[in-house]
């Protein structure tokens, strides 16, 4: 069979272009795996709940990812004089603690403390805020165009002006169809007040728009709306106001991790009021 | 008739005979000396010549060293040369030469010699030529027009012109008179080497500059390049001290700075994003330009604008001669450059142009209700006159966009889909010279430059359609007025004034739709007044101190806030022996516009933001120090220098915020649903710091040309909304850096060339597990969960060591209407997949992101590339 020289040097060329724009990088080192804490811990709450998951490291053998146990871990909470542990509740895989047993209170700082069996150790520590005083919740109008329907409300409470507070602003929606116990839909609006908000230490007065596409009939349909007003310790609003970082944005330079307040760990451990 | 021109040429023999035996200091004779002492030359000349020296011991001082060699030359010419720079006259009385020292009045006159210096052939004016007094141990430079201006005692000298790829020229003067004399160099071919002195030997040493990088545009375009697409960017990639950003990128960051604290002037003109094709080609056609300058450190106090290094670039003004033009076809792009005289001699013009063809290529093959296609063009003119003997006059413009757009349509075309991404520069210059004498020349601009990008989307069905238009821009109206003056024979002063009126749209939006809630308008439009003044001393002390000292105030209004800034500079040398000086400088800067860019590639989303009242100006100071050498009888320069830079209120986007994202804010709408976008909240500021010691070994001139460029360095930042506030490595921070570029020119009709560079791996930030991320939920109804990636420290992750080979060969041949040039190229010759990104990837099914994954990098391979260009 003759062959062709110039057949084959293209075939060679164009091999090599085309396998030669990816390599596997293999010396990656594993990662270790991490406790990832969320706690929200509020005086309103009955219960103190504590739910404990694994991060999944990316790089490395299988066994990086080994499957830890954590219902076994060991998770005690304190005030600085008592210290309490939390128990496993399998049907809602956390750890809980009635307040009956260990009040969370208004302007006491928390410590959280979780060991695992493997040897894994977490800390974390937080405050309970001053509850928002003299919150109020209006409706103010509502508004029906061609296929958008936009309901206003007004936020107003006041801050103490004693120190750097933070609030959360949550707006809750669910609307149900005539003659139905459960919501046909929900949404929700939310707002985050922090130390670039100039607070007067006198009322605060905050609009907030539930603004929703909508071509159905207002009147088959009932809206009920549900206000929070949440006073934030600042790890709970740093927590939130961080965006977690996704794949699907190749434009975003700053890939960042949340903020976290968990030694030797990740999540967060929060007081609210 | 014959006998009358005999008998006349007789007289004239007679005439000069006469002539030569009446001169008593007409004898010819060579002397040499080095490092003589006086009273040892007057000695040696007394026993050449017979003659005796009569001066008084106070007024003369003999332990004065002389370096003096001449080579068969009246003993008068001699003399001259001897004595002018010791401001020493003498007279002849019968065998005796009386020494006095010059009086006060004669040591003051000062004549000066000024002129332009042009290529013989095109009279194209040469910016950065020396001119070059030997007797004197000092000269001068010409401006960026060509126009030097040197002032001198009254006395015999010689005038010695040179630049990069030309002949020297060699004049004398002499007389008690200024005058002017306008240069002509004619381009040597680098064979010509061979004729030792014949070329120029640029002298490292001559100047208090440093930090300077003079980059001959004939290195430019016989470097090799990707697809063979000649670009300003690579080359100076390729120089210490200045990084490459990801592979292939003309982005460059200069000693730790970001990109956006590079000035890059074209013609007087600001350019605001040089990048093409996302950030792969810069817009400078090489064939439009004339030469490139980048200054990293030492600044002059006529350069400001920006902390981390200037960029001039100075295009061709035209051949003033006869019609000249290049035609070049590339793998990607084609191009065109045509030059000639409007009025020969005085006025000349010229048209370059530039377009890629991919789109038009790939057209054939795209299905009918489908349209996809990027493409760049650009297009570069100029006109230029001397209206007289002391003005002329300059228009120059630029204009380039790229543009990238998609169709999309189903088949019975009931619903239409289109995005439109545009981007480019406009830039346009006015300037008129005017000479007022043999001292002062005068420079007045006036000075537009616009950069725009604009993404449109159209989404359209048979009963709905909605659109949507994000823009942003920034453009400058502004005019500058220039004076360069010689003061006395040790001071060449430039002063200058320059304002300008910068208005930005950092980013505006505008949506229409069939519905009412879709139709809105968002936008911010903020209008600043930059005003500067400076003034600069280039200061020769004597043949061993030299200074460039200076000082550059600013002003800067927007929003009703005006910031003031002064900017001390100073930079100077000391010889220490011969050929070799130590230089030092300081220099402060301020830059008062910000690029916020989310990727650092040169995509056109970056976008400028000026300084407000919550944004403060970016400032520098920068202090360097180094060694320069002139080698080998001045066929190389050698430079080692330190740095050290310090940076604050640098401008970035904060953690996770994007340009289409400046419009998330709390802001609140108008009655005309006009809103105000609130991106100052979406940036946060912080400062860095950067040292290194960078090395430059440099041939421009030869057959054998290029340089080895070294440097190890170091940039931290520190932001406090970025990496938890901790100082962190930014992604230009590469400890090692080197670069091998050579170009040899084998004969008149091969030259082949090559570039190998290698830089330490850049810190990049990597994902590295996956965790269950919960927000509290308040109404209890469910805690939405999500599972997030957990990403290493800021940078914390180092790419692998980039290095590549890149190779060239020019056939050139002599066709009949003029030269033809066949390139063929090889860009990564050795197929090194170095990281162009990382990329991970892991198996789909239930464990997805709970197992092991595979990280892969992505890189270009070997490249080929041929060229064809015609020059006539």
């Amino acid at each position: 069979m003759k062959t062709n020289p110039s057949k084959f040097l293209c075939c060679l060329v164009a091999a090599v272009i085309f396998t030669s724009c990816e390599k596997e990088l293999t010396n990656m080192k594993p990662v270790e795996q991490k406790i990832v804490v969320t706690s929200f811990i509020s005086p309103s709450d009955p219960k103190i709940k504590v739910r404990l998951s694994l991060s999944y490291p990316f790089y490395g053998s299988d066994n990086t990812t080994a499957n830890l146990n954590l219902k076994y871990a060991t998770v005690l909470i304190s005030d600085g004089n008592t210290q309490k542990q939390l128990a496993w509740n399998p049907q809602l895989r956390d750890f809980e603690l009635d307040q009956s047993d260990f009040p969370i209170s208004t302007g006491k700082t928390y410590a959280l403390q979780v060991k695992t069996t493997d040897g894994k150790q977490i800390s974390a520590q937080t405050s309970i805020p001053n509850p928002v005083i003299n919150p109020s919740f209006n409706f103010i109008e509502f508004k029906q165009t061609a296929k958008r329907t936009i309901e206003t409300f007004r936020f107003q409470f006041t801050d103490d002006g004693t120190q750097i507070n933070y609030y959360r602003l949550y707006l809750n929606a669910e609307r149900y169809a005539q003659f139905q116990s459960t919501p046909v839909a929900s949404g929700s609006e939310e707002l985050y007040l922090g130390p670039d908000i100039e607070f007067s230490g006198s009322l605060f007065d905050r609009i907030l728009e539930f603004n929703y596409y909508s071509n159905v009939d207002p009147s088959t349909y009932t809206n009920k709306y549900t206000a929070y007003f949440i006073s934030c310790s600042e790890e709970y609003y740093k927590f939130h106001k961080s965006n977690p970082s996704t794949d699907s944005d190749p434009l975003r330079g700053n890939a960042v991790n949340p903020y976290s307040n968990i030694e030797g760990g990740l999540g967060i451990f929060a007081g609210y009021n | 008739m014959k006998k009358l021109f005999l008998i006349l040429m007789g007289l004239l023999c007679l005439y000069f005979n006469g002539y030569t035996q009446e001169d008593p200091l007409g004898k010819q004779l060579s002397v040499s000396y080095n490092q003589t002492k006086l009273i040892d030359v007057l000695q040696d000349l007394e026993k050449k010549t017979g003659f005796k020296f009569s001066y008084s011991n106070d007024e003369v001082f003999l332990e004065k060293k002389i370096s003096l060699s001449i080579e068969e030359k009246k003993l008068r010419e001699i003399l001259d040369k001897l004595f002018a720079p010791l401001q020493i006259e003498y007279h002849v009385i019968n065998n005796k030469i009386i020494l006095k020292p010059k009086t006060a009045a004669e040591k003051e006159k000062t004549i000066s010699i000024s002129g332009i210096v042009r290529e013989k052939g095109s009279l194209e004016s040469l910016p950065g030529a020396t001119i070059y007094i030997p007797e004197l141990k000092r000269g001068a430079v010409t401006n960026n027009y060509g126009f030097y201006s040197i002032n001198l005692s009254p006395g015999d000298y010689t005038l010695e012109v040179s630049f990069v790829g030309y002949s020297k020229s060699i004049q004398p003067i002499s007389g008690n008179q200024s005058k002017k004399m306008d240069i002509e160099l004619e381009p040597s071919a680098a064979l010509e080497e061979v004729v030792v002195n014949a070329t120029r030997r640029e002298k490292i040493t001559e100047t208090a500059q440093m930090s300077s990088v003079d980059i001959p545009i004939n290195q430019i375009k016989d470097a090799p390049a990707l697809l063979g697409e000649k670009d300003v960017f690579k080359v100076i990639q390729l120089f210490p001290g200045v990084q490459k950003g990801t592979e292939g990128s003309s982005g460059f960051y200069v000693r730790g700075g970001t990109p956006d604290q590079n000035l890059i002037i074209l013609d007087d003109a600001v350019v605001y994003n040089a990048n093409h094709l996302f950030g792969f080609f810069s817009v400078f056609n090489g064939d439009a330009i004339k030469n490139v300058q980048l200054i990293k450190g030492g600044f002059p106090a006529r350069f400001g604008e920006r902390l981390s290094s200037v960029l001039v670039v100075n295009m061709k003004d035209g051949n003033k001669e006869k019609l000249h033009g290049e035609v070049g076809v590339g793998l990607i792009s084609s191009r065109f450059t045509l030059e000639g005289p409007i009025k020969k001699g005085k006025s000349s013009f010229l048209i370059s142009g530039r377009r890629t063809y991919a789109d038009v290529l790939a057209q054939p093959f795209l299905a009918k209700n489908k349209k996809a296609g990027y493409y760049f063009y650009d297009l570069n003119a100029k006109y230029h006159t001397e209206i007289d003997e002391k003005n002329r006059l300059y228009l120059s413009g630029y204009f380039g966009r790229d543009k990238l757009y998609f169709t999309d349509a189903n088949d019975d075309n009931t619903n239409t889909f289109k995005t439109n991404l545009g981007w480019g520069n406009a830039t346009l210059t006015a300037r008129w010279n005017h000479i007022f004498n043999n001292k002062i020349f005068s420079n007045t601009s006036l000075i537009f430059s616009d950069y725009s990008l604009k993404m449109k989307l159209s989404d359209q069905t048979k009963t709905t359609n909605y659109s949507s238009i994000h823009n942003s821009s920034i453009t400058d109206v502004g005019a500058k007025f220039d004076v360069d003056y010689t003061l006395g024979t040790q001071h060449f002063l430039r002063m200058g004034v320059r304002s300008v009126m910068h208005h930005f749209v950092p980013s505006a939006l505008v949506t229409k739709g069939s519905s009412d809630y879709q139709n809105s308008s968002k936008s911010d439009r903020i209008n600043s007044f930059e005003n500067n003044l400076f003034i600069e001393d280039d200061w020769h002390i004597n043949e061993k101190l030299a200074l460039n000292a200076g000082l550059r105030a600013s002003t800067y209004t927007t929003q009703g806030k005006t910031y003031m800034n002064a900017e001390p500079r100073i930079s100077g040398k000391v010889m220490l022996v011969p050929e070799l000086a130590l230089k030092a400088s300081y220099a402060r800067m301020n830059q008062y516009t910000h690029l916020l860019s989310s990727t650092g590639i040169g995509l056109p989303t970056d976008l400028w933001i000026p300084s407000t009242k919550k944004i403060s100006p970016q400032r520098s100071d920068q202090y360097a120090l180094g060694l320069a050498k002139d080698l080998l009888d001045d066929k190389l320069t050698l430079s080692v220098e330190g740095y050290y830079k310090k940076m604050s209120h640098m401008v970035t986007y904060k953690d996770n915020a994007t340009f289409l994202e400046l419009d998330n804010s709390d802001t609140e709408g108008n009655a005309n649903n006009q809103k105000r976008l609130d991106w100052e909240n979406s940036i946060t500021s912080g400062n860095g710091k950067s040292y290194g010691v960078e090395m430059l070994l440099q041939r421009k001139t030869g057959r054998l040309s290029g340089w080895i460029g070294y440097t190890l360095s170091w940039a931290k930042f520190q932001f406090a909304d970025l990496n938890q506030g901790k100082e962190f490595y930014p992604k230009q921070d590469r400890r090692h850096d080197l670069s091998l570029v050579g170009i040899y020119e084998v004969s008149p009709k091969i030259k082949l060339s090559f570039s190998w560079v290698y830089s330490s791996g850049a810190p990049i930030i990597l994902p590295v597990s996956n965790y269950d991320f919960q927000k509290h939920d308040p109404s209890a109804i469910g805690i939405s969960t999500q599972q997030i990636q957990e990403y290493s420290k800021k940078n914390d992750f180092r790419t692998e060591a980039y290095h590549r080979l890149d190779i060239a060969a020019q056939f050139i041949k002599k066709k009949k209407y003029g030269e033809r040039t066949w390139e063929i190229g090889f860009y990564n010759t050795y197929n090194r997949i170095n990281p162009f990104y990382y990329d991970r990837s892991s198996n789909s099914g239930p464990n997805f992101g709970k197992q092991p994954q595979k990280l892969s990098k992505f890189g270009f391979p070997i490249i080929p590339s041929i060229s064809y260009s015609y020059k006539f």
